[in-house]
């Protein structure tokens, strides 16, 4: 019997008690709202049946580089900079060196913990993207300021590692290093590397995966696979591809980089698994189960090990309101079924 | 030594500005928006002013991207998704060539979208110098690019420069600043009203760039300052980093000029300037570094 673990990638959307007044919130008032609004959210995780809820939506951080970025000392913010239109994020100057001042995600993971059996798989902004989005104003290269911000992650994964332990729950600590800027500039794939396993150095027990997504780079990033120390590629798909039913290479165009992952496997020490983006979080359009259910037996058939598989969205939904963000978990959870029920 | 400041493209918004449009864009704003910006602008002008700032031009507050006002300028011109703008966090819409490209809005008169139309808001500055993208960066970047595209830019280009009626126009240039850009530009302006800005640029073999009697050539590329200098109208010195936080000294630009001086060009007057957007910083530093020396 095959059974392909379905699992979210990152945050959702806040409800309006929780976005509204996230800044203006004292750090007492901001963590009783978040944790209420996490503990809905992991209702609703457990009502469609997902096996893995990540960290139940992210209801605890603001924006992934800022979240890291504020425990960190030797960051300064002087405002925000325009990501595109008018969206701004808020950018930090790496002014000296990096140490990280208190643990940014204790608090959330302990929470979610608590309150659900559910697995729960903890995202942390990578080192690379960290570096890339800092304006830089210490470090002399690009690559010191990764492997700055990688041992700052690294001093996170042990805290958060010691509240695996005291949970008393088995199995490994899931950690998803987040990493969309990763492939963003063609000849730094080495610090990407780097950094990278650098964060995860010395650190044993753990389930560690990366999350790349929205990338015209997959071939490169593909190539630099075999080198990272990793268990799996949680990955965007579903974006490039078409709505059309069937498991044809034309109806299926998007997951044709699935073959650059089987490639990459041949020459990797481990067999990393593909966290397979089925859901496009860009959009309102629902995918229907049979749908998820095409491109899950597309990429069995290219993959050929059902055991390599895990399910996912793209990325986070927080683009999407709520309840269109959970009509598609559920459509992704139910597909999953159908596949699972063709390939037994 | 004289120095006067230039500050070229997009500026940062301020916070309250950014959150303005952010209430406008939801429906919820007290105010006019347009009032709002232009309010924004006089501010701008006047801090210019008051450091030193001889060229300013708009700070296009109004203008999401670098490409966003062509669109509703020029038909035949659509956004498409988005992209990335060169290596950085920030984005910009993709042009997409989608049937003969001209000018069909006045420029200079407020549209229904604020955000795309205008070229400057008509009663606050006035129109001394025009910042466009420059038309080999559109075509580089753009989709369904057709034999007839590249005529029909630059022929729009043109007759939005005649219409504007400006003194200078600036273009700026996120490729390579090469012959081949300048020699496109020198057909569709006077070139001694144009200055041609890129945080790069080509020109190792261009042997004469003289010929082309450009107002400024301006690139970031260190090794071109002298033959830029040699060839430009205007003594533009790349002088702000727009990608770092940290604030110039004044001793620094004293050490730049002392340097030029000596070993590159004789001239009595230089102007400082960025080759990149001030638009990658956050306002207050922005401020800070147009602001450097405490000239006011």
């Amino acid at each position: 019997m095959v059974k392909f673990i379905t699992q979210e990638i990152g945050s959702l959307r806040k409800p309006e008690y929780l976005s509204t007044k996230f800044h203006r919130l004292s750090d007492r008032e901001r963590s009783e709202i978040a944790a209420k609004a996490a503990k809905e959210m992991i209702k609703r995780f457990e009502g469609i049946g997902i096996d893995n809820l990540g960290i139940a939506g992210e209801m605890y951080r603001w924006e992934m580089y800022e979240h890291l970025a504020k425990y960190v000392e030797g960051i300064k913010f002087y405002g925000h900079v325009r990501s595109f239109d008018n969206r701004y994020y808020l950018k930090g100057s790496v002014t000296s060196g990096l140490t990280l001042k208190e643990s940014p995600h204790s608090e959330e993971f302990e929470f979610v913990l608590n309150n659900t059996n559910l697995d729960v798989k903890v995202p942390i902004t990578g080192p690379y993207t960290m570096m890339d989005w800092s304006f830089n104003d210490h470090y002399e290269k690009r690559e010191d300021l990764a492997m700055a911000f990688a041992r700052v992650i690294n001093v996170e994964i042990h805290n958060l590692k010691k509240i695996w332990q005291r949970s008393g729950r088995s199995g490994l600590l899931q950690i998803q290093i987040d990493e969309p800027a990763g492939t963003t500039h063609k000849n730094e794939s080495q610090i990407l590397i780097d950094s990278v396993n650098e964060s995860i150095k010395g650190i044993s027990d753990c389930e560690f995966t990366i999350h790349v997504c929205y990338t015209s780079g997959y071939p490169d990033f593909f190539k630099s696979v075999p080198e990272l120390k990793l268990h799996g590629l949680n990955l965007e798909f579903a974006n490039r591809d078409t709505d059309s039913l069937g498991i044809s290479d034309d109806a299926r165009k998007g997951y044709t980089y699935l073959r650059n992952y089987v490639e990459a496997l041949e020459t990797a020490d481990q067999r990393m698994f593909m966290g397979l983006g089925v859901i496009d979080v860009h959009r309102d359009f629902v995918e229907p189960p049979e749908l998820i259910r095409d491109r899950i037996l597309y990429a069995n058939r290219i993959i050929g090990d059902p055991g390599l598989l895990r399910v996912n969205p793209d990325c986070g939904l927080r683009t999407r309101s709520i309840e269109v963000s959970f009509q598609k978990l559920e459509n992704m959870v139910n597909g999953v079924k159908l596949a699972e029920d063709q390939i037994k | 030594m004289i120095y006067d400041k230039a500050i070229f493209g997009i500026y940062p918004r301020s916070e309250s500005l950014r959150v303005s449009i952010g209430r406008y864009e939801r429906g919820k704003l007290d105010g006019n928006i347009r009032d709002i910006m232009a309010d924004e602008k006089r501010k701008f002008y006047r801090f210019a002013e008051k450091n030193n700032v001889g060229v300013a031009g708009d700070p296009l507050f109004n203008w999401h991207d670098i490409y966003r006002p062509l669109f509703s300028l020029f038909s035949g011109l659509e956004q498409g998704e988005l992209h990335r703008y060169k290596e950085t966090n920030t984005f910009y819409r993709k042009p997409i060539f989608a049937g003969d490209v001209k000018l069909s809005s006045d420029p200079l008169k407020p549209g229904e979208d604020e955000f795309s139309t205008p070229v400057y808001l008509p009663d606050v500055h006035g129109l001394r110098y025009l910042f466009l993208p420059s038309p080999l960066s559109v075509l580089r970047d753009a989709e369904n690019v057709k034999e007839k595209s590249r005529k029909q830019l630059l022929e729009a280009f043109k007759d939005l420069i005649d219409l504007v009626k400006h003194d200078f126009t600036i273009f700026y240039e996120h490729y390579d600043i090469d012959g081949k850009l300048l020699e496109e530009i020198s057909t569709i302006t006077d070139t001694s009203e144009s200055i041609v800005v890129s945080p790069q640029s080509n020109l190792a073999a261009n042997s004469d760039l003289r010929k082309y009697g450009f107002n400024g050539i301006v690139s970031g590329n260190p090794e071109d300052l002298q033959k830029n200098l040699e060839s430009s109208g205007t003594s533009f010195i790349p002088f702000w980093n727009c990608r770092r936080t940290s604030i110039e000294s004044a001793g620094s630009i004293e050490k730049l000029l002392d340097h030029v001086k000596g070993s590159i060009v004789d001239s009595q007057k230089y102007t400082i300037c960025n080759t990149d957007f001030f638009d990658f910083l956050p306002r207050e530093i922005a401020d800070r570094k147009v602001a450097f020396d405490g000239v006011a």
